[in-house]
């Protein structure tokens, strides 16, 4: 039943598509919306076309970000195809990319990995949009260039360091609407012959808001962040160019949250540092040196104040360097070789873990981007990392494509993903006394639980699954089919399947005399991810495009499926309390996985292309985040977050050549759902005003 | 504690048509038992203490002496037979023993004997633990949920059978209980009481 619903939505936007196709082939392409000169990085680490990648890719432009009226990566991330963001641990929302879970997706700002992960989630706020110059997005396990995290996909941020021989460019906006949001940034760009010089400043901060009346705290407290970037480029012709970037940010916020003890005050503070320096040349013709050498720095802490006045303060110092020296070697017809090696080093200072551990590793990587003929280009790579704690891995990437026709072309791609187990699983000690539980990191455990057997304060202890932790990993299967009836009017469809498995997940392996049980992490379940994934973009007049994108999903634990299979699972009527076995059918999958995501972006240019309203209809299906009949499983008898859909309008006005204005209403239909969405106010506006120079 | 009998099957015909010789079979008693409460006296997050609260099935309410099957303390349940265990335990002087059956209460029909264990010095015969046994614990919200299709099958301290199917451990068995406001540690549950020697099916 599901499956005939959705083909025949698929039957008809297809058909809605191509129909279209032939009536409007003969239209301008001056409003096309795919750029052909689009270059994307992160997909081979060097630069190339959009059109010519054989992995899965996405690019959020300048002018996609500007026309959103955003302030902030989160919200321009969950209104593309396929991404949605889900709450983890203490609200904040990450990104989940083809089904996959946050930690599994690798951030990227010019190419440099972000980190600050806490609880595995990635604040993706802390990003401002203003000095982004587009988004890149590849989906699909993509180790073979970027190691550990890179499961899911990657997502880079490139930033904006002007065009050549611009001279002298600034900018500066600033925007203020509901909940006393203020946003401001202003930035320096000048370039000329061989020196490039910028900085940006940006302001953010919010009085938040609350969702429930009755309770103590707001849903959202009030925070403020500032952004400090500064860079410093220099071309020294034949002896290469150097370019310096540091980046400063910093985040003050009145509390969290998570918290649920009345009377409980508490303050957060984060603070990061990245430093960046850049060194490439044009050794010959053929061959070219990139060296990136980067040191980032994410430290927070949170102050905890109780009612009885015992203060408490929660440390999080995360420090990464990395060395990255690669060399590109290009042959005749367009073919080109990589080859890359460095080393990381990750130290980590936080509450609950007692040493500081350090870990090193080193990495090596080859890919061949082989040209074979007109019709089909193959890519290739491998990559070694030496990893001293786990095991190393050995990442492996395959992909191509494949011209059918001018208009017509295939891409695929096989990949292995994998991500290191972080220092919590491998550190932590945490022992919580309100609730009586331990958690214990698998480096820890042996220690612990020896002390713990001296003293005679061990009931029992399994150690089945103490075994070191390995990392977790996935193969990935991508298969797309893109379609062009003419420029301004692709199709693409994707097919997509992750196998992921050796899931670390906390499991009880002890329990003291007095009665805290001891929780440790373990490699234990497999799950898989596949689904398809359509977009097309479309000029149904010359004002107007129209870009629709619908995702299919099908998320699965191979566990829970395996369970249901043989009979074992029950719900039971929360009325007569009587309990019912369960049909496989029943399954619904993964928490946080919606069946059906919907997309669509409609602009509408007016006065010359100088005006334009930009609307968006973001529908996401129904989900679940916990097992609300408690039988540990999710099935079709457990409370769902309803299906919802969120609406955005901007209008972009130009006064004249340095000035414009820009109005937005975001969830115009104000949907709200006080219960599950902490991250959705209701409908919200703001207005900025925007000066080029 | 209440108690309520559901139904008595009278096997009147067949008590009729018996011969003399024959033994007089006695009725199968379904029972529901609600609010029957079995605090731990120590605070949250410390290991519970206190007496267990002890049952017996035939007599059909709590009892104070050694004729008791099963018992009570928080989440733990104990059978009178076996390990007589830690020194806040009650004396195991019977020959009870029990296991957990996967299965909606009324397919269980008959006690598979091979898998009766009695509580030993390591493991109790209703294994202790979020999921392990009887229910599952939700970190996030606190709550202690009896698993669904999961029957607790007891021999009791002289020898009959049993089935029990614990349906709630919150006071008034809520259809939604909150772990704050609702009184927890006070268990709903129904049960089946076999009360002829030898006899281990339930229908």
């Amino acid at each position: 039943m599901l499956k005939r619903k959705t083909s025949s939505l698929f039957c008809t936007l297809i058909s809605l598509l191509v129909f279209n196709s032939s009536v409007f082939a003969q239209e301008s392409d001056s409003l096309r919306t795919i750029n052909m000169d689009e270059v994307v990085i992160s997909a081979n680490k060097t630069e190339k076309p959009f059109v010519e990648l054989t992995v899965p890719a996405k690019i959020i432009s300048k002018k996609d970000i500007e026309n959103s009226g955003h302030s902030r990566l989160d919200e321009i991330i969950r209104e593309q195809v396929g991404i949605v963001t889900v709450p983890g641990f203490g609200g904040i929302e990450g990104v989940q990319l083809q089904g996959i879970d946050p930690e599994y997706t690798l951030i990227l700002i010019d190419g440099m990995p972000l980190i600050g992960r806490v609880a595995g989630i990635l604040d993706l706020s802390r990003i401002s949009l203003g000095s982004v110059e587009r988004i890149e997005i590849i989906k699909g396990a993509s180790s073979s260039l970027y190691g550990s995290e890179a499961l899911g996909g990657v997502i880079n941020i490139i930033t904006n360091k002007g065009e050549e021989n611009e001279g002298f460019k600034s900018n500066l906006y600033y925007q203020y609407g509901s909940f006393k949001t203020q946003d401001f940034l202003t930035d320096i760009l000048f370039n000329k012959n061989n020196i490039t010089l910028y900085g940006n400043f940006n302001y953010y901060s919010s009085d938040g808001y609350d969702l429930i009346d009755s309770d103590d705290q707001k849903t959202v407290e009030a925070y403020n962040n500032l952004t400090l970037g500064l860079g410093f480029a220099y071309d020294m012709k034949s002896l290469g160019k150097i370019d310096l970037n540091t980046k400063i940010f910093r985040e003050t916020r009145d509390g969290t949250i998570f918290l649920t003890s009345p009377g409980v005050n508490k303050e957060s503070e984060t603070h990061e540092e990245n430093l960046y320096v850049k060194y490439t040349n044009d050794i010959s013709k053929n061959v070219s040196l990139d060296v990136d050498l980067y040191r980032t720095t994410y430290i927070n802490d949170e102050e905890q104040v109780s009612s009885n006045n015992i203060p408490n303060t929660n440390t999080f110092n995360q420090t990464l360097d990395r060395l990255d020296i690669r060399f590109k070697h290009s042959t005749s017809s367009g073919s080109y070789y990589t080859v890359g090696f460095g080393f990381d080093k990750e130290t980590l200072e936080r509450t609950n873990i007692s040493s500081k551990p350090i870990h090193n590793s080193r990495f090596l990587y080859f890919q061949y981007d082989w040209n074979t003929s007109e019709k089909l280009n193959l890519v290739s790579g491998l990559r070694y990392d030496d990893h001293k704690q786990y095991n190393s891995q050995v990442s492996p990437k395959v992909s191509f494509k494949y011209n059918l026709s001018d208009k017509m072309y295939f891409k695929g791609s096989f990949g292995y993903g994998y991500k290191t187990p972080d220092f919590r699983q491998l550190y932590l000690n945490f022992s919580n006394s309100s609730s009586g539980y331990i958690v214990l990191g698998t480096k820890v455990i042996d220690g612990v639980v020896k002390e713990l057997q001296d003293s005679n304060s061990l009931i029992f202890y399994n150690d089945i699954f103490n075994s070191n932790l390995t990392a977790e990993s996935s193969n990935s299967y991508n298969l797309g089919l893109h379609y062009y009836a003419n420029p301004s009017f692709p199709i693409e469809l994707n097919l997509f399947r992750n196998n992921i498995f050796n899931l670390i997940e906390t499991n009880i392996v002890g329990r003291k005399t007095n009665g805290q049980t001891i929780y440790s992490y373990s490699n234990l379940n497999k799950a898989y991810t596949q689904g398809a994934e359509i977009q097309g973009s479309y000029n149904p007049i010359k004002k107007l495009s129209i870009k629709l994108g619908y995702q299919l999903l099908y998320a699965k634990d191979i566990k829970a499926m395996d369970d249901f299979k043989s009979e074992i699972v029950y719900a039971r009527d929360p009325v007569s309390k009587q309990s019912f076995q369960l049909s496989q059918s029943d399954y619904f999958g993964l928490y946080g996985r919606s069946r059906h995501q919907i997309n669509l972006n409609l602009n509408y240019y007016m006065n010359q292309n100088k005006d334009n309203i930009n609307f968006r209809i973001n529908y996401r299906g129904k989900y679940a985040l916990v097992d609300s009949n408690n039988n540990s499983y999710l099935d079709k008898y457990d409370k769902f977050i309803n299906g919802h859909i969120l609406t955005n309008l901007t209008y972009n006005k130009k006064i004249s050549k340095k000035i414009s204005f820009q109005v937005s209403i975001k969830n115009l239909l104000g949907y709200k759902d006080v219960e599950n969405l902490l991250n959705n106010p209701g409908r919200s506006y703001s207005l900025k005003v925007k000066f080029n120079n | 504690m209440k108690m309520k009998k559901i139904y008595t099957l009278l096997i009147s015909l067949l008590m009729l048509s018996c011969g003399d010789d024959d033994p007089v079979l006695e009725p199968i008693e379904a029972m529901i038992v609600t609010n029957l409460e079995a605090m731990t006296t120590s605070g949250p997050g410390q290991p519970p203490a206190g007496d267990f609260v002890k049952f017996s099935f035939a007599k059909q309410t709590t009892v104070e002496g050694d004729d008791w099957d099963i018992a009570f303390r928080a989440t733990t349940i104990l059978v009178n037979g076996g390990f007589s265990g830690a020194s806040d335990e009650p004396n195991r002087s019977g020959m009870a023993a029990g296991y957990v059956a996967v299965g909606n209460y009324g397919s269980i029909i008959s006690v598979e004997e091979s898998l009766l264990v009695q509580d030993s010095e390591t493991a109790k015969a209703i294994p202790t633990g979020d999921g392990n046994g009887w229910y599952n614990y939700d970190p996030q919200t606190y709550l202690i949920t009896p698993i669904a299709g999961r029957t607790l099958v007891f021999k009791t301290h002289n020898g009959r059978y049993a089935k029990m199917q614990i349906m709630s451990y919150y006071k008034d068995a809520p259809e939604v209980p909150n772990a704050f406001s609702s009184q927890g540690q006070t268990y709903t549950f129904s049960y089946t009481y076999q009360p002829n020697e030898g006899v281990t099916t339930f229908d």
